[in-house]
């Protein structure tokens, strides 16, 4: 069953465990945290009221990251479901960062590839890191039901 | 598939890969100056020299660049031994002769043993390998703004008669794969300096901060990918903003109808 | 007109031969590039302005024919007059009157303008009599020297075309190749890889679009067989292309001639706009279903482009650099379709193979090399030029009994065979027989065949330099051990010229051309150091006479040698006006003295003096 990432922002705590574990995972060299793949943006929603938010790449089906590409370099791993991005076929362009409508797509500043989330190899650490359970990695079925209504779902894809 | 042995161990390909790439992924280091996953393989700087024989072949052996060697069932290949290392060395040591100040080249060379070059070292030769990266990115992606010019030692990269190309987009993946970092470029603020040619850098249209895209660039490829203009447009960091914004104005929604 | 079937290709033959027959004399003007430059062109013009004022029977300008050349091109301008072959050379345009006055006319030959032969001083009268031609075996050069190459009609004249007309309606493309492969024709280019399996393998592998190439982009320094017969015949080339394209299923050819032979451009040209006008290229050649063109492309005389895969890109318009041919290109060559890549000597063969059979042609030669060969017979031979020789052939018949021997009758050194890739052969291989697996065997190679002959004031050390300079400035440049290797090996070897070398210089060129043969992407690299490993193989001594004693022995390396004048200087001052450097010093009538310091060793006294006064040490 095809995994999906759930995130709930109001559980969100933004003690950043996300963060460095992603970090740790992706070390860029050897032995130092890469740039994580995952962050947490902490919002002001009204004069009382901080939001956060992890933001991580959506592994859109239509990936424009991807489109934008012209060496190939963003291929999708079959067996995970992650849109990869292969350092190897890489001429750092910086169109990949720019394409993304989301910004979850941008450049490690150490190894000036750009860096995006690979889903582990489908066992997301960030989740098992998460100790409010505002990001789960759940079965497509289940993310769909605990889905918010439709007519939000709207404003979404409109966006 | 295919099988194949490489230094004694027996391994699974599929058809049509290169040898190197097979190697590669057995974790067996070998140098490729000219190779890059992005553009076909060449075969000009020729470290990736392997051996490779037959069981059938009576001893004969022969070498070949695994750059360009596709796998074949039943080959025998030798990374290291002792006439390929030859080889290499003999390779990084005219290299070092040529481009003697390449920190690439002499961290690659001290790897094999090679200080400093035993031949006629020419110290005002620059760090261009002529591995022909450059040009070949620049041909692949539809550019065509540079080639080698010349021949033999006096071959160089550039531009059709040193003047600014009506087809250099300014993209800097020229320097970017550049395995000596012999071609650069300067970028200040909004604006960039390549191959005599300026370019204005597209800033992001909320902060203000560089793209690091040239509008040709932007108009070229969302052409060639077909991807629509406007996505290049901002940078990352405020796009992440917008994402935010999106997702709160969600929850206040999910929160009303809740 | 327009030629559809093999009765009116008969008929226009029948023509030509008819017109033919009513002169009583024809006059051949060798017009190839050779005599050209001698003159040959005011020669034929004389002829014309005098024709016009003399009316003789059974003669008329039409029988005055610019042949292509005859291969003895050092004594241009080359006249002869058919049907006797009364052989005349060094043709000046005042005695154009004497000629058609007293031969053309009467039949009497004018013993002065004859040819000398250089090994015994007699008067030659007809030209088969001539050493130089009779020990030859002229199959691909048959036309040269008989046929105007700019008329299709005298190359049908003479057979032309019948085997093209042969194959495409008595042959099936597959019997075609058999025949071709059963005659051990192998390519003439230098592989001397089978042509019969070549084109067999290009016609297996399965593909819509199929081309053939033609190679005609000769480099090598002082060859020029590709340019005689392109200039010379070049209908021979086409109608072995159409032959080649008949029996792959090849619907588009291209002949690549470099920019330097104008004259072969011009010929080839002609050639295939005639062929296109009567029919037999273009659509429905000869009236069948088989359609063929070719185009000319033109190269712009980089060495390399004779490489195969750098010649395809060429063609294609990319930079002529060669790609690894582990793919190899008559799988995947111009335009990544299969390609059949052959020389032009090659094509010159296939007509005289259809016509002729398969059995005719594999008795000459030997068994694994059929045929002959054309090799381009230069250096310090009496007789140098163009030699059609088969197969098989020792070294010392080519050189003493073609050649007329060594100049001056100095002793012989060196034959360096197969160009700037190839080596050099030392006087103890003369009798090797000349075929592709001996030459390869001993060191050097046939390549497209150049042959230069050397003497005992040849340094060899000298030799190899020169050859190792050109292929460093010819080296495309795209992979490392040909561009900086033999960068490398050049330098050492300049500096065993200089005197500066050592012995361990010599072993370090030995394990650097290792590394260049091995490690090269293609056959220039891979055969760049042959000439400098033959001559260390063959004249090992040469070298250490540099090294250990600072001499060069054959007097040619400037900084090991000094010149002198001698007592038998008579104060002419002959010496002292070419001598830029002012290092020439003496009173009228006296003798004269060199200034070591300021000479250069540039031989130029050594050369004007007429007394043997200058001395080279």
């Amino acid at each position: 069953m095809e995994n999906r990432f759930h995130v709930r922002p109001e559980l969100c705590i933004a003690c950043k465990s996300c963060e460095l574990a992603c970090a740790f995972t992706h070390s860029s060299l050897q032995g130092q945290p890469g740039k994580s793949r995952i962050n947490i943006k902490v919002i002001k929603a009204d004069e009382s009221r901080l939001i956060n938010t992890p933001l991580i790449c959506l592994q859109c089906d239509e990936a424009a990251c991807a489109t934008i590409c012209p060496t190939n370099a963003l291929q999708w791993n079959l067996e995970t479901g992650a849109l990869v991005h292969h350092d190897l076929r890489c001429v750092r362009c910086h169109l990949c960062v720019a394409a993304c409508p989301f910004g979850n797509i941008y450049f490690d500043p150490v190894t000036d590839y750009p860096v995006k989330c690979d889903l582990c190899d489908g066992d997301p650490m960030c989740v098992k890191f998460c100790p409010s359970g505002a990001i789960t990695w759940l079965p497509l079925t289940e993310a769909e039901v605990n889905r918010i209504q439709p007519e939000i779902n709207e404003e979404a894809d409109t966006d | 598939m295919v099988t194949l042995t490489i230094n004694g161990k027996q391994i699974k390909a599929p058809a049509g890969e290169m040898l190197l790439e097979t190697i590669r992924r057995q974790d067996i280091e070998i140098p490729a100056l000219c190779h890059h996953a992005a553009v076909e393989p060449f075969g000009a700087c020729r470290l990736c020299t392997v051996e490779i024989t037959r069981q059938s072949w009576d001893g004969w052996k022969n070498y070949v660049t695994s750059c360009l060697f596709p796998v074949e069932e039943g080959l025998i290949v030798q990374t290291h031994s002792s006439e390929v290392t030859r080889i290499r060395c003999t390779i990084l040591d005219l290299l070092l002769a040529s481009s003697p100040n390449s920190r690439v080249i002499q961290d690659l060379a001290s790897e094999y043993g090679i200080l400093a070059s035993s031949y006629v070292v020419d110290a005002a030769g620059d760090d261009c390998i002529l591995c022909g990266l450059c040009t070949r990115v620049c041909s692949e992606l539809g550019m065509n703004a540079i080639a080698t010019v010349e021949r033999g030692r006096l071959k160089k990269v550039d531009t059709p008669f040193s003047e600014p190309s009506a087809s250099c987009i300014g993209c800097t993946i020229c320097a970017q794969v550049c395995p000596t970092g012999h071609i650069r470029f300067e970028e200040r603020g909004l604006k960039r300096k390549i191959w005599y040619k300026e370019f204005k850098l597209i800033a992001c249209s909320e902060c203000g901060r560089s793209l690091k895209l040239t509008p040709e660039m932007k108009q070229y490829f969302s052409e060639r990918q077909q991807l629509p203009e406007d996505y290049l447009e901002q940078c990352a960091d405020c796009k992440q903003k917008q994402t935010v914004d999106r997702f709160n104005r969600i929850i206040d929604r999910s929160e009303e109808v809740i | 007109m327009c030629i559809k079937n093999s009765r009116q290709l008969k008929q226009v033959q029948r023509d030509f031969l008819t017109r033919d027959k009513q002169f009583t004399r024809k006059a051949l003007i060798c017009c190839g590039t050779g005599c050209l430059a001698n003159g040959a062109q005011a020669i034929v013009d004389e002829f014309r302005i005098v024709m016009k004022k003399k009316r003789i029977t059974g003669f008329s300008f039409e029988a005055v024919r610019s042949t292509g050349c005859h291969g003895f091109c050092e004594q241009g301008p080359l006249v002869i007059i058919e049907p006797e072959g009364i052989f005349y050379t060094k043709v000046k345009t005042s005695q154009v009157t004497d000629i058609i006055d007293t031969t053309i006319r009467k039949g009497v030959v004018i013993e002065r303008l004859l040819f000398t032969n250089p090994v015994d001083g007699q008067k030659i009268t007809h030209y088969p009599e001539v050493d130089f031609f009779t020990h030859q075996q002229r199959i691909v050069l048959r036309n040269l020297g008989k046929i105007a190459p700019h008329d299709i009609k005298e190359y049908i004249g003479n057979g032309g075309y019948a085997a093209l007309d042969k194959a495409l309606r008595r042959m099936q493309p597959q019997e075609v190749i058999d025949e071709i492969s059963r005659s051990g024709l192998r390519g003439r280019g230098g592989g001397g890889f089978s042509t019969g399996r070549k084109w067999q393998t290009c016609a297996d592998v399965e593909s819509e679009m199929r081309y053939v190439v033609c190679n005609g982009d000769e480099g090598d320094p002082g060859a020029f067989m590709d340019r005689s017969i392109m200039e010379g015949d070049p209908h021979a080339v086409l109608e072995g292309m159409i032959i080649a394209a008949y029996a792959v299923g090849a619907n588009q050819g291209y002949i690549y001639v470099r920019e330097e032979y104008p004259l072969a451009v011009i010929h080839v040209q002609k050639a295939i706009e005639d062929c296109r006008e009567i029919g037999l290229l273009g659509k429905n050649i000869f009236g069948t279903e088989f359609s063929f063109d070719i185009r000319i492309a033109r190269g712009a005389g980089a060495f390399v482009c004779g490489e195969s895969s750098a010649l395809m890109k060429s063609v294609a318009g990319e930079v002529g650099e060669p790609r690894a041919k582990y793919i190899r290109s008559v799988v995947k060559g111009l335009y990544d379709q299969p390609t059949v890549l052959n020389n032009v000597e090659t094509y010159a063969n296939v007509p005289i193979i259809i016509d002729k059979g398969a059995n005719w042609y594999c008795k000459i030669g030997t068994p694994k090399s059929a045929g002959t060969k054309v090799f381009s017979l230069v250096g310090k031979v009496r007789n140098t030029g163009l030699i059609e020789v088969p197969m098989g052939i020792t070294l010392r018949r080519i050189i003493f009994d073609v050649g007329g021997g060594i100049i001056d009758d100095r002793p012989f050194k060196a034959v360096q065979t197969g160009g700037p890739s190839g080596g050099c052969l030392p006087d103890s291989m003369l009798d090797l027989p000349v075929d592709f697996d001996t030459l390869t065997a001993n060191g050097s190679m046939m390549g497209s065949g150049g042959m230069i002959v050397m003497d005992d004031l040849t340094c060899m050390v000298d030799v190899a330099r020169y050859f190792l300079e050109f292929l460093v400035k010819e080296s495309c440049g795209k992979c490392v051990p040909c561009r900086e290797g033999l960068y490398q090996l050049h330098g050492l070897v300049q500096k065993v010229c200089a005197g500066q070398g050592s012995e361990q210089d010599l072993d370090r060129m030995e394990q650097l051309s290792e590394v260049i043969v091995r490690g090269s992407l293609c056959g220039l690299g891979q055969s760049g150091p042959n000439p400098l490993l033959s001559t260390l193989k063959y004249f090992r001594e040469e070298y250490l006479e540099h090294i250990l004693h600072r001499r060069c022995p054959a007097g040619v390396c400037r900084d090991l040698i000094i010149y002198t004048i001698n007592e038998k200087c008579t104060g002419c001052g002959a010496c002292v006006k070419p001598c830029a450097d002012v290092a020439i010093t003496g009173e009228k009538k006296k003798l004269h003295v060199i200034d070591q310091d300021k000479c250069t060793q540039c031989g130029a006294c050594m050369a004007v003096c007429n007394f043997d006064a200058v001395e080279v040490h």
